[in-house]
């Protein structure tokens, strides 16, 4: 037996489905070659592994638990009111208000500034120059020399 | 020793009603008589477990799993429209639903370290000689996890494609209907976890 054939049969050897000369011919070539031996063994012990979990068993209790949640979930569905169709109107209208209502201060905050800037006011301190009466530099010169 | 699976129940169910479909179940249920449900939790209860413990490898993990699939299955019967299988429709969700539990898992820290302090502590078990006479293996707890932590390891396709076919039991043209892949393309998968995992199990055995 080679190795081809050998690993071209592993898997019936594992399920002992091959006739009986056969497998003794799989057994006697893997007691003899390292490589086949290491591949059926990896695949033993994953089919070994698998078959154990494989073989146990789901909550007995699964579908009561299951209908009781869904009942649960349910109620609670049913108390609270739907908000969803309100969320639906109020969240644009809410999007457009906060929109306007930055335009409008950003109007009122640039009006306000601008009017500063540009009062016609007099401040105190200058009320009591008046153009024509300054004395030029030229006199207060003049007479301190 | 058999590495079939043992299917006989163990647990009594309801005695599922054979004259009416799934989708007739569905369509009652849809009409409001919820509690034709029960009848479909009890006919898959077993294979969706089966499939989720294939990727949790835990057994709460995979009772909490088999109970969101079903109540999402409920929760979004409404949406289902009838032109695959129930069944095929079911499985979806559950596969969905475990891969995103492991990818949860993966981000989780603790989780992570859990399981590359388990990955360090493995023994040398894992000798090739003990492996000849199959009734007479053991299979340690170590050895478990090499196997879990190996088949976590494949591709999110790879890994479903094995566990439908390995944990389930699902013929090829089943695990093609629920991945929505050609025959070929899962024969391909199947191949390619198979090779994946001899390479990557093989390390751990020492040659003769």
């Amino acid at each position: 037996m080679n190795c081809s054939v050998c690993q071209e049969n592993l898997k019936d050897y594992l399920t002992g489905s091959l006739p009986e000369d056969m497998q003794i011919q799989m057994l006697d070539h893997l007691r003899e070659c390292g490589e086949c031996h290491v591949i059926y063994s990896t695949q033993l012990l994953t089919e070994k592994v698998i078959a154990t979990e494989a073989s146990e068993w789901s909550d007995s209790f699964l579908a009561t638990r299951v209908l009781a949640e869904i009942e649960a979930l349910e109620k609670r569905s049913h108390v609270s009111p739907d908000f969803s169709v309100l969320k639906r109107i109020l969240q644009p209208a809410i999007v457009v208000t906060s929109i306007a209502a930055a335009i409008v201060v950003g109007i009122l905050i640039g009006n306000l500034y601008s009017k500063t800037l540009h009062s016609n006011v007099v401040p105190e301190e200058l009320v009591l120059l008046d153009d024509n009466s300054i004395e030029s530099l030229n006199l207060i010169i003049t007479e301190n020399n | 020793m058999s590495l079939r699976h043992n299917r006989t129940q163990k647990q009594d169910f309801h005695e599922y009603d054979g004259q009416m479909s799934d989708n007739d179940i569905v369509r009652a249920i849809l009409k409001g008589n919820k509690d034709e449900f029960r009848k479909l939790i009890e006919k898959y209860q077993q294979s969706i477990f089966r499939t989720c413990l294939g990727y949790v490898h835990h057994i709460d993990d995979a009772n909490d799993l088999t109970q969101e699939t079903f109540i999402s299955a409920y929760q979004n019967l409404h949406k289902f429209r009838f032109e695959s299988n129930f069944s095929t429709w079911l499985y979806r969700i559950s596969i969905n639903l475990s891969l995103n539990f492991l990818r949860r898992k993966r981000l989780n820290l603790f989780d992570r370290l859990e399981s590359i302090i388990e990955s360090s502590s493995f023994k040398s078990n894992l000798e090739p000689g003990n492996y000849l006479n199959p009734e007479e293996v053991i299979i340690e707890k170590e050895d478990r996890i090499i196997v879990w932590n190996e088949i976590e390891k494949l591709s999110d396709k790879q890994k479903t494609a094995f566990i439908l076919s390995k944990y389930d039991n699902k013929s090829q043209k089943e695990i093609a209907e629920i991945m929505n892949l050609t025959e070929g393309a899962v024969e391909s998968l199947l191949q390619r976890a198979r090779t994946n995992l001899q390479k990557r199990l093989s390390k751990y055995f020492k040659k003769k």
